[in-house]
């Protein structure tokens, strides 16, 4: 490798390297923002002992998993996680199923009411939720089923509804009435334009929306708080923050740590899905 | 349009419902089962506790809002000016994650950390000590004002990537064109940033300040996950408070007050901002699908 290569090659690097200080100071930024969950991370592999001796930065000496299958356990993880999921598709569900027709109707379908609906999707959406919360654990009290799971989909199904519905709906009103008026000229019923045309090709728009709603929902807080006392109907994030608390002055940090990190775990997973999609819905949409 | 039209009225319906079972809360007196009138009303207003609360709200919307857009205006500005060349670009995506990972991961969890960092053995006082301050062991959550400090810190940690990732979408609207026009006639950073970038993105700051601050006068989970309100209430916001009440203090009536009159004082805000909202569509040219 003559010496003349070698130097061109970093050189090449070199040039490839952001070039301003404001973007080496923002990338370690971020690196500092990422740090209360790579700290969370590193305790949770370390041993009891091993974390009151050293500081939190060392990485562990004797990597060990023990702490993650004692939260595992202690926690019924994987019960948590299908309450979570029940939960967080069933709501996205109705949301979707509620959304999609009022989005189009207001939209292509130019309904007579569509500003009055739009207006009142953002007032809801605005509100605060605790403002509901007791009503809706009234509610729930009266039906007989405070402490279950399923009764979650309905409140928080509503409320995603209204938030769906803005989006679609401003997603929607850039649809290309070509497409729909050939439809029309086809002899479609307003129906079929919907299931035949329109969602297909705005399928992308709404898994963006889909995985908006199943984020929000899985990350629910005070509806699960109020409305789930068991410890068996728990959600993911209600059962890791009971976690501390659980025991007498809390169970060791380590324990907590490895808690926090298995219940962020279905999140991490669902971001690194939802990181493409977000791109491609938000250029697809910058590109209208 | 039907199918739509019939689900719009069910969801109306179950909508007025709700409102219905709203205004049912602001029958005061509710869980006791005794009308009382406005007294709890009387007594919320007469309460240190609540106004205690709603200063602290209103305080919110400075880290939940203020802050971290303004950061993300100047962050997104500056790294889109700055990441270029191919190894940057691959940097791109992960330093975007990074900072909307907070969003990502459930509160509770977030908050769980946070209230681990700050206490008497966590990353603070370690740093403190490594940075040879004679052994701090303040749990930084214990004192009122160290305890708002943090809560504020939390809250800008966690919404800085919310503003962040919409300014950085909307700044792939701009041109690059004119950006380098406007270096090549000798205008330096900041007057780029201040006549090109800062007025082209005016729409997406508008829209995230109006959610954020109604966000941060509203806010409940950053505050009850971290501090629960605070030592002695010096933390809670009017939500905290109102939850409390629900299920703390078991004054239904008083909690019903505060969540009504919260939500009467968003819900006013939210009314303007939908008219407002509404005229602007008009003025565009209205909703139907017109996108070609």
């Amino acid at each position: 490798m003559s010496s003349r290569s070698s130097a061109s090659r970093v050189r090449r690097v070199i040039a490839a390297l952001p070039r301003s200080a404001a973007a080496w100071v923002l990338g370690l930024v971020a690196v500092g923002w990422s740090v209360p969950l790579i700290l969370a991370l590193n305790a949770s592999v370390k041993s009891e002992a091993e974390f009151t001796a050293t500081s939190v930065w060392e990485p562990p000496q004797n990597f060990t998993l023990a702490n993650f299958i004692q939260s595992f356990i202690y926690m019924e993880f994987p019960l948590k996680v299908a309450n979570s999921l029940v939960i967080s598709f069933g709501a996205l569900a109705l949301s979707l199923v509620i959304a999609i027709p009022v989005a189009y109707a207001i939209t292509i379908g130019r309904h007579r009411w569509r500003t009055f609906v739009l207006a009142t999707c953002v007032v809801i959406f605005l509100m605060p939720q605790e403002a509901f919360a007791y009503p809706i654990f009234l509610v729930a009290k009266l039906v007989h089923m405070y402490g279950n799971v399923i009764f979650l989909i309905f409140p928080l199904g509503l409320s995603g509804a209204a938030f769906a519905t803005f989006l679609l709906g401003m997603v929607m009103s850039r649809f290309p009435t070509s497409v729909v008026d050939a439809a029309e000229i086809d002899g479609a019923s307003r129906w079929q334009t919907l299931t035949r045309v329109v969602l297909p090709m705005m399928t992308p728009s709404i898994v963006v929306v889909g995985l908006l709603l199943f984020i929000a929902n899985w990350n629910e807080y005070l509806l699960t708080l109020l409305l789930l006392p068991d410890s068996s109907s728990m959600t993911v994030p209600l059962a890791v923050s009971m976690f501390n608390y659980g025991q007498m002055g809390g169970p060791p940090t380590t324990i907590v740590a490895a808690a926090s990190i298995l219940g962020a775990i279905p999140s991490l997973i669902v971001f690194l899905l939802f990181h493409r999609s977000l791109t491609r819905g938000i250029t697809a949409g910058a590109i209208d | 349009m039907y199918p739509g039209f019939l689900v719009l009225v069910a969801f109306a319906v179950t909508m007025l419902v709700w409102n219905g079972a709203l205004s049912f809360t602001s029958f005061p007196g509710f869980g006791q089962a005794k009308w009382v009138g406005v007294k709890n009303y009387n007594s919320l207003l007469d309460n240190p506790d609540f106004w205690e609360s709603l200063l602290h709200s209103t305080f919110y919307i400075i880290p939940m809002a203020l802050i971290p857009t303004a950061l993300a205006v100047f962050g997104a500005v500056a790294i889109f000016d700055a990441f270029r060349g191919r190894l940057a670009r691959s940097f791109f995506p992960w330093v975007r994650g990074a900072f909307y990972l907070p969003q990502v991961i459930p509160i509770a969890i977030a908050g769980t950390i946070w209230g681990w960092m700050l206490s008497r053995d966590g990353l603070l006082n370690q740093i403190l000590r490594g940075l040879g301050a004679v052994n701090p062991t303040t749990n930084w959550l214990a004192t009122p004002i160290s305890a708002l400090v943090s809560v504020s810190l939390f809250m800008v940690w966690l919404q800085f990537g919310f503003s962040f990732v919409i300014f950085l979408a909307g700044l792939s609207r701009l041109d690059p064109a004119t950006v380098e026009a406007a270096s090549l006639d000798g205008a330096n950073w900041w007057q780029r940033f201040c006549f090109i970038a800062l007025p082209s993105l005016r729409p997406e700051v508008i829209v995230v300040l109006i959610i954020t601050a109604i966000a941060g006068f509203k806010v409940f989970a950053p505050v009850v996950y971290l501090t629960m309100g605070g030592p002695r209430g010096s933390t809670a916001s009017v939500s905290s408070f109102a939850i409390d009440s629900f299920f703390g203090g078991g004054s239904i009536g008083r909690g019903s007050a505060a969540t009504t009159l919260l939500a009467i004082a968003i819900g006013v805000v939210a009314v303007v901002i939908a008219v407002l909202f509404v005229r602007v569509t008009r003025r565009d040219g209205g909703l139907s699908g017109d996108g070609s």
